[in-house]
């Protein structure tokens, strides 16, 4: 029974526990911390028993409620969503390991309850969006994740982060505003919402209405672009990502943003057919952008002093590698894309966590006065360190296997100036990355230094991500190889390269 | 040549990459364990390295692989040429390893220093015994990262510039390897050492955007002007023995590489007409290294510190080497001479350098001094270290019967050769500037022995002892080498050229040829006169005029190039960032900003109308005045006849009721504009001053409170012109695919 039912199930755990929390939470304090770890772990397994079955029957599919679509809701799994969704429940369970003693003495003791609530309905609304094969049903999980996320920024209350937090909740409205129109057009010519009757009613709605199915086609680019912070439309990111809690920006840089990838990579291989993209511009204007992206992200992360900050910009420069990997339109690349949204999750993921520790212990967020932490707390320091040389493509870490993938589909669509490009941001990002690495471990301590005890739940969360690094790195063999069958069957109907 | 599978080069690598852990652990159980361990690992990847070469010098490759690692595999593969090196890598390590027991005792962070000492042992050798260009990409980065440690060991001011300098350097340098390595990934399929020259011009790639990246990436760790910036800094700071193998190992790493790329990689056989390529490469080498050395050789004899002449002399000996890689690049299958230059120049000149620094290491270990003008005298206290260096210095000089004179006449014969058969008149000029730099080395050497060890002491050194029993063995050592291959010069060139030389399509006769090098021919013997003629000379000219040579600030590279490269860097990310921040903004904003000036200047004149009290004269209406006038006539009427006035004085009395009329009302226009335009005037000023004062400070203030920048940018951008962004975004999305 739970096999068959597995996948609505793993979208409802997390959603379910997040009413119990509160439920139960309000009396009891503990309860929150346990119960949402507890979920977040069973959903975890349970995405891995998904991909399980993945990798052994290749597709699953779903009918809620036993309606077959058009009329009915489909949830889909197929390798690249289970790899995703093995990133997103992996990721959020090892960042809520990390929070379980941290994240009291961080925010506001009467919201805890509130905030895992908020945390579980957002890696529910984010497993959903990956699951769903319906347009409908992911814009409503679209809209539960981007209030779920926004909340997740303000949840200390302070000015700071309520600015962030509104400013990041208008943008996403207007992003998931315009993806709404889009949709709206899309059912108006088609009369479908299930991206496979979509896709098969398309190539006729295009003929008698072409302009309307352009039209939507850039209203869903634009609403996906500004919901994942393409340049120029990253503003709201580096406010949001900088101000909020570690945990929550660890999150919402590491998966948030990548799930509206996930949802435009269903949209330009599911629906839209690939020889139909490549007539349009829409190549040229993904990979100017992305490039644009990757330069001024890295531009902007050198200039900045504080290091949440730094970061955040680093995510609008890592977002543009992706863009440049799903733009490129060739196979090496597009696997490269999908490795690169879960080698950023871990790293950011990590990046984030250990920057939160240090600024912990230090009590400063400026970059120079985390002098000399290494000596002192090694462990988060060595994950800093290994994400940032991770980022900069150091091998054998799993930044190196996205980037190399994404180097050798630039080259392999002819487009060797973004090889260069690939390069070059690379040796910007040690430009930002290894000063904090070289005055963490070699530089004297400029600020005193709190000496506590790190949580074992935070120590245990940063060396399995520092582990996961390496392994990914290492043995990436294992899912490109899992990836590659997918991706191949996306690029053989689209005849084998442009 | 047969090959065998075989696990001892993957031995080689991990011995001393675990061994890393064993010295940490022996750390715990006091200093003399660790120091024991650590030979004890040196000892033993020295006598592996040694089997291997046993095996291998017999003619059979050695071969290994991981399979799955990262995708491509980890291969080994060792012929000739790797286990040579290995032998010379381990057997310096190895004694330098001796040395820094007594040299790091005094130190600091010790076993920090063994530790990433030993780990970078294993990634350099790795390098050597790498079976493709990845698995030599991952050594080579290992060996980066952890030399950083090495470099920055004092972690004082100018050993962390030095070390950022290295560290980005060598980012970049990596990177552009990287790029190598995906073009051959995906030109070839693989990125072993084979021809691939003819599959990347096949592709449509252009060779030389290849031969950039690789100079881009084994150019900076071999010194290569003008990558070497990084390495006058970082090798004098370092400790000695780190200079020792920084200097005399780790740059070989980049020698090795040009060595594989440009006579494998991106070779084809003569009469190709691809040779072309490969011809210009050649020469273009030839000229890197002459400059390289040139260069190299003349900052040597303008610096004064001993390790800052050693750093130079490394760059200019290297430009020998990069000269040798030239020269013999150029004539394709004839170039065997150019090929043993190089090879032969990359083993001596690793264990006479090293020699030297640890030389340079034992005297700072004595007097505590390494600038040469404030040596001096020590030849008393010291004999047996001039004894030692003398050796060293007649072995870089290539003083017959050392070392460095066998592949020194080598590299002479590589270019006379280039010149014999290709008669460029260029050649014979280059020629030249190998024998005038040969000179200059015989100078700078010179210069550190006589201004060490002779002249008069400027400190008092009576404290000074001479080596040390161990030192005295690792010394002895090297002259032993030297002595070996410099007297049995052919034998030398028999035993280690030859065979490297055959693994390679060089035309039978040259290496025949070079069987039968004329080491003891007269010209050859006597080319150590001219060295030291132009040695004297040179030196007698910066006796009498060396006070007043400074060299110009802007006439070293890093002004010339580096600063430009960075100013135009610099200026383009502002450009940028200005227009990310301002420009763009300020564009996509005009519209929504002009709306908010408009607004803003309503609601401030409302406010100072409001404010407004009427000035306080009396207003006067025309028609008051007109019937103010009539009163007046009408009075004046009636009184003509009680007192005539004159015409003259009616007229004199309605100009000043007009003037004052036109001056009130003058008044008031001018108060109308002060309040309008915001702008204080006349007596107004004061009082204006002070509420514009009031009013920047309350904006500040609120400023302040919002954590707001009052100034655009797209950090605090308003929503609404990012709506008008969106909207501009979706327009031209529409307009571009409709068109």
């Amino acid at each position: 029974m739970i096999t068959a039912h597995i996948m609505p199930l793993t979208i409802l755990l997390p959603l379910v526990g997040a009413y119990l929390i509160l439920l139960v939470g309000s009396k009891h304090r503990s309860f929150a911390r346990n119960f949402g770890l507890l979920t977040t772990g069973i959903t975890f397994a349970m995405v891995c028993y998904i991909t399980y079955l993945v990798s052994n029957q290749g597709k699953m599919a779903y009918y809620l409620g036993g309606w077959a679509p058009p009329l009915g809701i489909e949830l889909r799994a197929d390798p690249i969503t289970a790899f995703l969704l093995l990133t997103f429940a992996g990721v959020s369970f090892f960042v809520l390991l990390f929070a379980y003693d941290i994240l009291p003495g961080e925010i506001n003791g009467k919201v805890i309850t509130r905030y895992y609530a908020l945390y579980l309905v957002l890696l529910g609304s984010l497993l959903g969006i990956v699951l769903s094969n319906d347009f409908f049903n992911i814009y409503v999980f679209l809209e539960i994740s981007s209030i779920a996320a926004a909340a997740l920024v303000a949840v200390n209350g302070d000015k700071l982060a309520m600015e962030a937090s509104i400013k990041y909740l208008v943008m996403s409205t207007l992003g998931s505003g315009t993806v709404l129109m889009g949709i709206a057009g899309l059912y108006m010519v088609t009369g479908y919402l299930s991206l496979d009757f979509l896709a098969g009613a398309l190539p006729q709605a295009y003929a008698s209405h072409p302009l309307t199915v352009l039209m939507t086609l850039g209203m869903l680019t634009v609403g996906i672009a500004v919901k994942a912070a393409l340049f120029p439309l990253h503003v709201w990111l580096p406010d949001a990502h900088g101000s909020a809690p570690t945990s929550s920006s660890a999150i919402l840089s590491g998966l948030v943003v990548k799930v509206y990838i996930a949802v435009l990579l269903k949209l330009l291989y599911r629906v839209f057919p690939l020889d139909f993209l490549a007539a349009l511009p829409l190549q040229g204007s993904l990979l100017v952008m992305a490039t644009l992206g990757i330069f001024i992200g890295s531009i902007m992360a050198i200039r900045q002093r504080d290091i949440k900050k730094m970061l955040a910009y680093s995510t609008v420069a890592q977002i543009g590698y992706v863009f440049l990997g799903i733009g490129l339109f060739s196979e090496k690349a597009m696997l490269g894309a999908v490795y690169h949204v879960f080698s950023h999750a871990v790293m950011k993921s990590m990046l984030f966590l250990s920057a939160g520790l240090l600024i912990k212990y230090s009590g400063k967020r400026t970059i120079a006065d985390l002098s000399g932490l290494g000596r002192v707390y090694p462990i988060p320091m060595i994950a800093f360190s290994v994400g940032a040389l991770s980022m900069v493509g150091v091998p054998p870490l799993a930044g190196f296997m996205s980037k190399w993938y994404l180097g050798l589909g630039a080259l392999e669509a002819n487009q060797l100036l973004f090889l260069l490009v690939l390069l070059l941001s690379s040796l910007l990002n040690g430009f930002y990355y290894m000063p904090i690495v070289i005055g963490g471990f070699f530089k004297k301590e400029t600020v005193e230094i709190r000496q506590e005890k790190i949580p074992l739940g935070a120590q245990i969360s940063l060396l399995v991500l520092i582990a996961a690094t390496f392994f990914f790195g290492l043995f990436s063999n294992i899912p490109i190889s899992f990836l590659t069958p997918t991706v191949q069957g996306i690029f053989s109907a689209f005849g084998g390269g442009i | 040549m047969s090959e065998a599978v075989s696990i001892l080069p993957l031995v080689l690598v991990l011995l001393p990459t675990l061994g890393t852990g064993a010295v940490v652990l022996a750390a715990r159980y006091g200093q003399h364990l660790r120091s024991q361990v650590t030979n004890f690992v040196m000892f033993a990847t020295f006598v592996a390295a040694c089997w291997q070469f046993y095996i291998v010098q017999q003619g059979t490759e050695l071969v290994y692989a991981l399979e799955g690692f990262m995708e491509f595999g980890l291969r080994w593969r060792v012929d000739f040429v790797g286990a040579t090196f290995s032998v010379v890598v381990t057997l310096v390590w190895f004694l330098a390893t001796v040395f820094a027991r007594d040299y790091m005792a005094h130190e600091h962070h010790q076993t920090r220093f063994f530790a990433f000492w030993t780990f970078t042992l294993g990634g350099t050798v790795g390098v050597f015994v790498a079976g493709d260009l990845f698995s030599l990409f991952l050594f080579f980065e290992a060996m980066t990262f952890a030399a950083y440690v090495l470099v920055i060991h004092e972690q004082d001011r100018e050993s962390m510039r030095a070390g950022n300098v290295y560290l980005y350097l060598s980012i970049a340098g990596g990177l552009a390897l990287l790029g190598v390595i995906f073009l051959l990934q995906f030109v070839v399929g693989a990125t072993g050492f084979e021809p691939a020259l003819h599959l990347i011009v096949a592709k449509g790639i252009s060779p030389w955007l290849i031969l950039v990246m690789l100079i881009g990436g084994f150019g900076v760790k071999a010194g290569m002007l003008p990558l070497h910036i990084w390495l006058p800094k970082a090798h004098p700071v370092a400790p000695a023995p780190a200079s020792a193998v920084l200097s005399a190992i780790m740059i070989k790493t980049g020698a090795y590489g040009f060595l594989r790329l440009l006579y494998v990689v991106l070779s084809v056989p003569d009469g190709s007409a691809l040779f072309v390529y490969q011809q210009n490469f050649g020469y273009l080498f030839i000229w890197i290294g002459a400059v390289t050395m040139f260069i190299g050789a003349i900052m040597g004899i303008l610096n004064d510190s001993m390790k800052r002449v050693l750093a130079y002399s490394s760059i200019s000996q290297m430009g020998y080497i990069l000269f040798a890689v030239g020269s013999g690049v150029l004539l394709g299958s004839r170039g065997a001479f150019g090929f043993a230059g190089a090879w032969m120049h990359m083993i001596n000149h690793a264990f006479f350098k090293s020699f030297l620094f640890l030389l340079a290491g034992a005297v700072y270990l004595h007097t505590g001094e390494l600038d040469l003008n404030k040596l001096g005298g020590l030849r008393r206290q010291m004999p047996i270290a001039l004894g030692f260096f003398l050796v060293a210095a007649a072995s870089i000089t290539g003083i017959p019967g050392f070392n460095g004179y066998v592949s020194k006449i080598v590299i002479h014969e590589a270019i006379l050769e280039a010149y014999h058969l290709l008669h460029w008149p260029s050649l014979l000029w280059l020629e030249r500037i190998f024998v005038i730099t040969g000179g200059l080395t015989a100078a700078y050497i010179s210069k550190i022995w006589l201004k060490t060890f002779f002249g008069k002491p400027k400190k008092d050194w009576s404290e000074v002892r001479d080596l040390n029993l161990s030192h005295r063995l690792v010394f002895g050592i090297y002259v032993a080498i030297s002595l070996i291959i410099g007297l049995s010069a052919q034998g030398a060139v028999d035993r280690l050229v030859l065979p490297a030389a055959n693994l390679l399509p060089f035309d039978q006769g040259d290496i025949a040829h070079l069987g039968h090098v004329p080491f003891w021919g007269r010209a050859e013997l006597l080319s150590p006169v001219t060295s030291y003629a132009i040695a004297v000379a040179v030196l007698f000219l910066l006796w009498k005029f060396g006070d007043r040579i400074k060299v110009p600030r802007w006439l070293s590279v890093e002004y010339l190039v580096y600063r430009q490269v960075y100013n135009g860097f610099r200026a383009g990310i502002l450009g940028l960032i200005y227009l990310a921040e301002t420009w763009l903004p300020s564009r996509i904003s005009s519209l929504t900003r002009a709306w908010r000036r408009v607004d803003q200047v309503t609601q401030e004149t409302k406010a100072q109308i409001k404010r407004w009290k009427p000035p306080k004269v009396e207003l006067i209406s025309a028609t008051d005045l007109m019937k103010k006038l009539e009163e007046a006539r009408a009075q004046e009427r009636e009184q003509v006849k009680v007192w005539r006035v004159g015409d003259g004085e009616l007229k004199r009395r309605i100009q000043k009721v007009r003037q004052e009329w036109q001056e009130r009302e003058e008044r008031l226009e001018e108060r109308i504009y002060d309040v309008v335009e915001g702008v204080p005037r006349g007596e107004a000023k004061e009082e204006g001053k002070k509420s514009l004062d009031e009013r920047v400070r309350e904006l500040a203030d609120w400023a302040a409170t919002r954590k707001f920048n009052p100034y655009w940018n797209t950090k605090n951008l308003g929503f609404d012109a990012w709506i008008v962004a969106i909207v501009i975004a979706l327009i031209l999305f529409v307009f571009l695919v409709l068109r």
